[in-house]
């Protein structure tokens, strides 16, 4: 049973914290996930590509990816 | 009465020649109140990796003032390559073309790493964006990276928040007579007088942040900048008279009280 749950789950770093989730996820679930769907300028990169809002339903995450989520702050 | 040209940057004109950066203010009503007053028509914000478990509260709504655009930054990254990938983020992110590109990746100085910014301009201009390349002020290096397709260069003054003033003033005066895209002066501006001093030399514009965040009445400060680089700039199109060692009197000498 062990092995199968492994093969239905994957695991990625999202900016510095590693999750498991399922297979399948996308971005947008992922971001649901976190209470983070709403959050109006949140931008997404996954291994270095930005991924548009409008593909968030559309892009699944897989097994290692790197998800980089950033947000505007004041700054000079 | 219209005071001033208008600044032409990219596709949009500005009647503020005075910037804004919002870092340190000590809290958002303050930061808007400061950017109202200071009457500034782009500010600029950075990016942040989202913490989470943390609550998230959006400085974008509390910039969002009539006129007012923003000018994300690339502050962070340390290369070209970091650098196209956060200004792709920014634009995602706040739907904008415009982009303060800046790489610094020494911690003590912050001074900007001018290979990596030739390297991002060329790309990011490529990719569309009115690229505003922070540099040092470096004259060969603002004609390579107008070459490149910068919307505009932002030559330092002095290093980022040390409120020093323009230290490089020689090198500016070099980058202004030469460049063909505008020159908006950046970091160590510390006092209106700063300011003034960039406007009516002919920078194009300058950006402000430290000195009006950390001031003790940041509003009032804002004000303060507000008025000098509009003063600057009107002194500066009014054409200042010529500096000379002797003196060029200013009232008669012909003799008044005694004809001898």
């Amino acid at each position: 049973m062990l092995a199968v749950e492994r093969e239905e789950m994957i695991r990625i770093v999202l900016n510095d914290d590693e999750l498991v989730l399922d297979q399948d996820c996308t971005v947008d679930a992922l971001l649901k996930q976190l209470s983070m769907a709403e959050a109006e300028r949140i931008a997404v990169a996954v291994n270095d590509n930005v991924v548009r809002r409008s593909d968030w339903s559309s892009y699944r995450l897989n097994d290692k990816d790197r998800v980089l989520m950033i947000a505007p702050i004041q700054g000079g | 009465m219209k005071l001033t040209e208008p600044l032409r940057i990219g596709d949009r004109d500005y009647r503020s020649r005075l910037f804004l950066g919002t870092g340190k203010f000590g809290s958002y009503p303050l930061m808007r109140q400061a950017v109202e007053a200071s009457g500034t028509e782009l500010v600029t914000v950075a990016l942040r990796r989202v913490h989470l478990h943390e609550a998230q509260d959006d400085v974008i709504a509390h910039l969002q003032l009539p006129g007012v655009h923003l000018l994300p930054n690339t502050s962070g990254v340390r290369s070209a390559k970091e650098a196209v990938l956060a200004a792709q983020l920014a634009r995602e992110s706040l739907q904008t073309n415009w982009l303060k590109l800046e790489i610094h990746p020494d911690p003590r100085y912050l001074l900007p790493d001018p290979i990596e910014t030739m390297f991002a301009t060329e790309r990011l201009a490529k990719e569309g964006f009115f690229v505003m390349a922070y540099i040092n002020a470096d004259p060969v290096l603002c004609k390579r990276l107008e070459e490149a397709g910068a919307a505009a260069v932002m030559p330092l003054g002095a290093p980022i928040g040390t409120n020093q003033g323009l230290q490089t003033r020689a090198m500016l005066e070099i980058i202004i007579e030469q460049s063909n895209v505008p020159v908006v002066v950046d970091a160590g501006i510390g006092a209106p007088s700063h300011a003034a001093e960039a406007m009516e030399m002919g920078a194009d514009a300058v950006l402000v942040n430290t000195a009006i965040a950390v001031a003790g009445d940041p509003v009032a400060m804002a004000e303060a900048f507000r008025l000098a680089t509009l003063s600057g700039r009107i002194a500066f199109e009014a054409r200042m008279g010529a500096v000379s060692k002797q003196a060029d009197a200013s009232s008669p000498l012909t003799a008044f009280l005694v004809n001898e």
